[in-house]
């Protein structure tokens, strides 16, 4: 789901041990460095930004709080980290990692070079980015390498963030804990606010349950797709549709809500749909088969264009790369989803319903649904 | 200048270059964004306003689902929602875009995936004019000027709200998520918002989870977006009583931004701004301090949609105008003290300047 990316992430991103231990990251090195055994790799270069920093945090627990950042990672596990800012601003951003060596990020190809004579990484390094990578960013730093080739390996690591490890699962279960404080308020608050005064409720409810970072879409008028919130009030909208993202030590959970004070047509029908897609997951289902079980249900009604990935992997990003360009194309164990259920009749009657699951092999279990 | 004008010198522009066709996409990671600049419509994903000489512009959004609020906030503008940018500019311009007559603006700043696709249909001879768009766009609209006094309002409440709830042993994210949640509940859309606190700071950051202490010096960079027009203030507080020496040095920060900000007319160059800051404080000794690595600028531009008029810095060669908004801060380490913020929105009006902050910086105090 796209959301609004704000300006700077102002909430607590710094590394805390307790939530994920430094042996993690180590094991997390180890098995990058497993995949990349037979490619001649020197080292690796691991790049992300404010908007997209999955493979980052992965490594290091490093997300940008402004502008970009890069890891810089030997075989044998060493990393330093550049990231934006002055030098004295890097006082902060050390808090952000377990590594101790981190450096302003000026000239990313300079930065690199010093980096791979300075540690002896002879030959072509591997490259880990994310979607959210500008376009200029890898040409100028090939070109200011010279004869050191970047080696692009994301589709070979994003399988890794993928995989959730138990302390993973145990992150994400957390994040949908504070998912579901925040959709209480939400509802609460949708019977006497406005639905701008609600979102921020809602935001606050998630922030006071320890949420690291917070995004709400909602409504611009009654019944509406949920979107930005980039106006000073509104008006109480019924229907209101929402949808929440609330982070974690990294991990994302997400829902969509549809909060309606009269039943109507749309919404019941998403909700048999929402709940026929979770009757029918389990390990190795097919997004195909979810999304002919949710078009049963919902009859005539078009699936939202929100909705029509049914399935979408959450983690470190909130919508995973996958192996298949199409998106998911069958559910995983091991792996964490969100089900999206939505119907579309016209611009002002939407319906928009998720749940967050993780697939077993007779069934899934529920980490936060809108249906309760 | 309104939004259409806006249009208009994007139009003369793309006269002036001889190009048929100019492709804008946001520059958002640098926090600059054209196309909201141009078209009143900040996206959640990626967008391009796409502009064609004697034709209606034309705003591409995307995901699909986002046409809603496109189409309220891009008025004037044909609004198209997509799930695939590249394929939507493919469709639009069937038999190619002119040859030696296009122009893009931002495409590098995209996304990889759709930064080169799109590359590759627009080809490598499209003029990039990056620079000189945000130059014809620089003038702020009478909108944004009011959007900016009451972004520095919020902001102004801000610390107000900050000297109440600070409390030593509260982690400095923890008040600062508090302080934007505030900043939202009094309309603020986004916040670039840094604060940071020590007994000596070398610099404003972004916040951490490092605890209050009595005797902290709390550096606070509220920077809040009113309808997406931001403003900033740079104020320094202390958890308890300030010392004599501080008090001292504080006002001599105060008195530099003062003598910038007096310097504010149209017709002057932005440097002569970051020079009368420079003289006070180097009258005082601190000359050394007056460049980098302790300063780069005494100030910058304020939007969302552009930086201009750029850096209060020696080297900025801009001529103010009527209606550009920027913040002067000094924002100066001394050895004594460490890094102090103090700075205040400013607005160039037709005979001088608008302070747009009410209250100007002063040391605050928060009780321990």
């Amino acid at each position: 789901m796209r959301v609004t990316q704000p300006a700077v992430l102002v909430g607590a991103y710094d590394w805390d041990e307790k939530l994920i231990p430094r042996a993690e990251y180590d094991a997390r090195i180890n098995q990058v460095f497993a995949k990349l055994s037979d490619g001649g790799l020197a080292g690796l270069v691991v790049y992300g930004n404010k908007v997209d920093n999955a493979a980052l945090a992965y490594l290091t627990n490093f997300a940008p709080k402004i502008e970009s950042g890069m890891a810089l990672v030997t075989k044998d596990g060493k990393v330093r980290i550049h990231g934006a800012g002055s030098p004295h601003m890097m006082v902060n951003a050390k808090r952000l990692t377990w590594t101790e060596d981190v450096r302003p990020l000026r000239d990313p190809a300079k930065n690199i070079s010093e980096w791979a004579d300075e540690v002896g990484a002879k030959g072509p390094l591997g490259f880990w980015t994310c979607e959210a990578m500008p376009t200029d960013l890898l040409p100028r730093a090939q070109a200011g390498l010279g004869e050191r080739k970047l080696v692009d390996v994301s589709d070979k690591l994003n399988a890794l963030l993928r995989e959730k490890s138990p302390v993973a699962l145990r992150l994400v279960r957390e994040a949908c804990g504070m998912l579901g404080k925040a959709a209480t308020v939400l509802e609460e608050w949708f019977h006497g606010a406005s639905a701008r005064e609600a979102a921020i409720a809602a935001e606050k409810a998630a922030t006071q349950a320890g949420a690291q970072d917070v995004r709400v879409l909602i409504s611009l008028g009654k019944g509406g797709t949920p979107t930005a919130i980039d106006y000073p009030e509104s008006g109480k909208h019924d229907p209101l549709l929402a949808y929440i993202a609330v982070r974690h030590a990294g991990y994302w959970a997400e829902g969509f809500l549809t909060l309606a004070s009269m039943p109507n047509d749309t919404l019941t029908r998403t909700q048999a749909a929402l709940k026929a897609m979770l009757a029918k997951a389990k390990a190795g289902t097919g997004v195909a088969e979810l999304r002919d079980v949710a078009q049963s249900a919902l009859g005539k009604l078009a699936i939202h264009p929100a909705a029509r990935k049914a399935a979408v992997g959450v983690g470190l990003a909130l919508e995973e790369t996958e192996a298949a360009p199409g998106g998911v194309a069958k559910l995983e164990a091991g792996r964490v989803y969100s089900l999206r259920a939505g119907a579309q009749v016209s611009l002002s009657d939407n319906a928009l319903l998720s749940a967050m699951i993780v697939p077993k092999a007779d069934g899934v279990d529920i980490l936060w649904s809108a249906l309760g | 200048m309104d939004i259409g004008g806006r249009q208009q010198a994007a139009l003369r522009l793309m006269e002036q270059e001889g190009v048929d066709v100019m492709l804008v996409a946001p520059n958002e990671l640098n926090r600059v964004d054209t196309v909201f600049h141009l078209t009143g419509y900040r996206g959640v994903g990626e967008s391009l306003a796409v502009l064609r000489r004697g034709e209606k512009p034309l705003l591409i959004v995307t995901p699909e689902w986002e046409v809603e609020r496109a189409q309220a906030r891009a008025i004037g503008w044909d609004v198209r929602a997509t799930d695939d940018l590249p394929q939507a500019i493919s469709t639009l311009f069937a038999k190619g875009l002119p040859a030696g007559k296009t122009a893009t603006v931002n495409l590098g700043r995209l996304p990889a995936a759709i930064g080169k696709k799109l590359g590759a249909i627009v080809g490598a001879e499209a003029k990039k004019l990056d620079k000189e768009l945000e130059k014809a766009l620089m003038p702020k609209t009478g909108d944004e000027i009011e959007h900016a006094r009451r972004a520095t309002a919020i902001a102004e409440k801000g610390f107000d709200r900050m000297l109440q709830i600070a409390k030593v042993g509260m982690a400095e994210c923890d008040l600062a998520v508090q302080l934007k949640l505030y900043m939202e509940e009094l309309g603020a859309d986004d916040n670039f918002w840094l604060m940071t606190a020590s007994q000596h700071n070398r610099a404003v950051q972004p916040s951490s989870g490092r605890k209050l202490e009595v005797g902290d010096i709390i550096l606070a960079e509220m920077t809040p977006t009113y309808r997406g027009q931001l403003a900033q203030i740079c104020r320094t507080a202390i958890m308890g009583p300030p010392s004599n020496l501080l008090a001292e040095k504080y006002a001599l920060v105060v008195r530099a931004m003062e003598a910038g900000i007096r310097t504010v007319r149209p017709g002057i160059k932005m440097a002569a701004v970051a020079n009368a800051i420079d003289e006070v404080l180097s009258a005082q000794g601190y000359a050394e301090y007056c460049r980098p690595p302790h300063i780069r600028r005494r100030g910058h531009g304020l939007g969302h949609g552009s930086n201009a008029p750029g850096d209060v810095a020696p080297e900025n060669e801009v001529i103010l105008q009527e209606d550009m908004v920027f913040v002067v801060h000094p924002n100066q380490y001394l050895p004594e003290t460490g890094y102090l913020l103090c700075g205040e929105p400013v607005h160039v009006t037709a005979n001088g300047v608008e302070q747009m902050s009410k209250r100007t910086a002063w040391l605050a105090s928060v009780p321990v």
